[in-house]
């Protein structure tokens, strides 16, 4: 079908409109029971609840039994709204917690993660989106499969990404796991058949479809409750509510307990790099060690330069996120929902130093007298909450500096309880954190369940399959449900930290995909035996480096961390991928063609126009 | 598809743009990333100006300039005449 026969919904706008301000209602309806304190416990039950509900309403509102609805939306999700869904699979509940964590803990020094976050979306942007989107393929194999028109190709490519797409889905369930019981008193068991219950509600109904316009829903949800928040906490601190804008002004204020961090510092560089880095992957108690700005740091210049390269090029190469430039009407659409995902994430990259420092001000303000026996109410929430610990390590009667021990978790979950917010702000924050994990976990498993239930799909070639049309939905609707009882199943004995899971998905990715799918496009001369030799070599380095650090950033006993290794295993799969199109025939003229046409925006999508030719000739074959 | 005498000039403009704004956003990503610390002993709207720099501007620019290629990439669709019909 031709962009100019589909048409975007004109009403969308008006729908999330409506459920946007259904939510802030509900919001502010709760703000006023809470002060009448008609109501002060199960507000966290209504806002998630509420969130969870409404997104399971618009899935069943979209349910499809189209393929092309079932696998690209219908390729009618405006450019706004995908960058809404860009931006919630990018981060993530298990990112979004662990980013701010790592600033609160490196400041300054983890910028690189944060600029490899917004770096992955500009090369998507800039190098790949527009060229999926043209190809118009429904899985990331099957964009290699078309590309060097080789089943084998595509058979291994899907192979390759089971691996990250499984961490990244790992990673949203063992975040969720620890949620759980943290925030809600929930079993750990119960808190993941919730989890069971509501993936499948949200994509068996319309697949990506359905998933795609909930995703958006919680994406709202997430904004919502990372912003507002932040604008009050920004007011009581500062009196003006631009919190992205203000929080500067506190930096200096705080320099004296800066600079006091500073003195505290390991001599051995090596060292402190080793136990603040490892540490951060650890869902464990740490001290504040390293001050936001000046001082002694942790990391050095090439340190930050290898984090924000290999995150960016990790992110760039997830399928979840690539594939949602299949879904825009047009070649430009796919563009445009990148740059509003950079656009949303730098929103974030605004937010999240300013919640961080704010933070810190207020634990660590140096006319704060933490007096034990007299502690403010904050500290036994946030224990009670299982995100700090306090113990008067010299015994002077006072709470000061590193006798306040953090979870990881504290940077983003904490700002609301130490601000002294009611119950309704901490709830929406809790709320937002939740629903930022669902909607990237649901993402996850559908590439997964598309991986499993299209790549690898016996001899088939998955054109054929979509030419069969219903049963490969029922197919693909099967293995959702196998893909998502094998995942809950699992994650019952999975217990590494959901940020060291996101983050080893992102080196597989970077290591693996990114090198041969950059070049595939970019590269005239790549051909399948490049592409062979490239992935192989990426992957298998890759899965060793992420089992040799044991899922942690350094393995203290070779001597090297995971991004330095990440670093050296892409430059290979490069010059691997070189050599072996070097090597092998040359690519031929009907190669050239294919690649081409990726190349033009303009005309059929290649995999439509492949998909009509195929159709007759399929009913010719049955007759 | 595009005819070849018409596709490999615009292949070429694309990616000079691509190629060009990738390596500005990586250098001032980069620069912003490593060296801005050194500036932080000056202040600016309150802000340390290494973590103004790195912080805000940076951030603010790559939003800039990815608008900007979205916008420009389609003027150079229309100009070679690889307007889009997907």
């Amino acid at each position: 079908m031709y962009a100019r026969q589909r048409t975007v919904n004109p009403l969308l706008g008006v729908y999330y409109g409506i459920f946007t301000a259904v939510f802030i209602g509900l919001v502010v309806f709760l703000l006023i029971l809470e002060h009448m304190k008609i109501i002060d416990e199960y507000i966290l039950y209504a806002l998630t609840g509420a969130a969870f509900f409404l997104s399971v309403v618009i899935s069943l509102a979209t349910m499809t039994n189209q393929s092309e609805d079932f696998y690209v939306s219908g390729r009618r999700v405006p450019a706004g709204l995908n960058g809404l869904v860009l931006f919630i699979l990018s981060v993530g509940g298990a990112g979004l917690s662990g980013f701010t964590g790592a600033i609160f803990f490196l400041g300054m020094d983890a910028y690189g993660l944060l600029f490899g976050l917004l770096g992955g979306l500009l090369i998507s942007g800039f190098f790949l989106a527009s060229y999926i989107r043209k190809s118009g393929v429904y899985t990331l194999p099957s964009f290699f499969e078309v590309r060097f028109r080789s089943r084998f190709i595509g058979f291994l490519a899907a192979l390759a990404l089971i691996g990250p797409v499984l961490l990244f889905a790992f990673a949203e369930l063992s975040f969720l796991k620890f949620m759980g019981p943290l925030v809600f008193g929930l079993s750990s068991d119960f808190t993941l058949l919730l989890v069971l219950v509501l993936a499948l509600c949200i994509l068996l109904p319309g697949g990506v479809r359905s998933m795609g316009w909930a995703q958006c829903a919680l994406a709202i949800v997430v904004l919502l409750g990372l912003i507002i928040p932040l604008i009050i906490v920004s007011l009581k601190l500062t009196n003006l509510p631009l919190a992205q804008m203000t929080y500067g002004s506190l930096i200096d204020e705080i320099s004296n307990f800066q600079a006091g961090v500073g003195d505290r510092l390991s001599s051995d560089p090596a060292e402190l790099k080793i136990t603040q880095w490892s540490a951060l992957l650890k869902d464990d108690f740490q001290a504040l060690s390293i001050p936001f700005i000046g001082g002694e740091r942790a990391l050095t210049g090439l340190d930050k330069f290898l984090m924000m390269v290999v995150i960016a090029f990790g992110l760039a190469a997830t399928p979840s996120i690539l594939l949602r430039s299949t879904l825009t009407l047009t070649v430009f659409q796919a563009r445009k929902s990148f740059a509003w995902a950079v656009a949303l994430v730098g929103l974030i990259i605004l937010s999240i130093p300013a919640c961080t420092i704010f933070l810190q001000y207020m634990i660590f303000n140096p006319e704060a007298k933490f007096l034990v026996g007299d502690l403010p109410q904050w500290v036994q929430q946030l224990e009670g909450l299982g995100l700090l610990s306090v113990k008067d390590v010299n015994n002077d009667g006072q709470i000061a500096g590193s006798e306040f021990l953090f979870m990881r978790d504290v940077g983003l979950l904490g700002v609301t309880v130490v601000a002294g917010l009611n119950e309704t702000m901490q709830s929406l924050s809790f709320a937002a954190l939740m629903a930022a994990a669902m909607a990237s976990f649901v993402g996850r498993l559908m590439t997964l369940s598309k991986l499993l239930s299209r790549d690898l799909h016996f001899q088939k070639s998955e054109m054929e399959s979509d030419v069969i049309g219903l049963s490969n939905l029922l197919w693909t609707r099967l293995m959702i449900v196998l893909v998502t009882l094998g995942l809950i199943w699992s994650a019952l004995y999975v217990e590494i930290s959901g940020f060291a899971l996101f983050l080893s998905g992102l080196v597989l990715c970077a290591c693996s995909i990114f090198p041969v799918l950059i070049l595939s496009i970019w590269w005239n001369r790549m051909t399948k035996f490049g592409f062979v030799s490239g992935l192989l070599s990426g992957l298998i380095g890759g899965c060793a480096a992420v089992f040799l650090t044991n899922f942690g950033l350094t393995n203290a006993a070779l001597g090297f961390s995971l991004f330095e290794c990440a670093m050296a295993l892409i430059t290979l799969s490069f010059v691997c991928s070189v050599l072996g199109a070097l090597i092998g025939p040359k690519p031929n003229g009907a190669d050239m063609e294919v690649l081409l046409d990726i190349r033009t925006p303009g005309g059929e999508a290649l995999y439509e126009r492949l998909l009509r030719l195929a159709m007759p000739r399929r009913t010719t074959g049955s007759v | 598809m595009m005819e070849n005498e018409r596709f490999w000039p615009y292949w070429a403009a694309t990616r000079r743009l691509v190629v060009v704004l990738a390596l500005i956003c990586f250098l001032a990503n980069l620069f912003g990333l490593i060296f801005s610390h050194l500036l932080d002993e000056f202040r600016l709207f309150g802000f340390p100006l290494g973590v103004l720099i790195t912080g805000q501007f940076l951030v603010l620019f790559s939003i800039g300039i990815v608008f900007w290629f979205t916008s420009f990439q389609d003027q150079i669709d229309a100009h070679f005449g690889a307007d889009e019909d997907l």
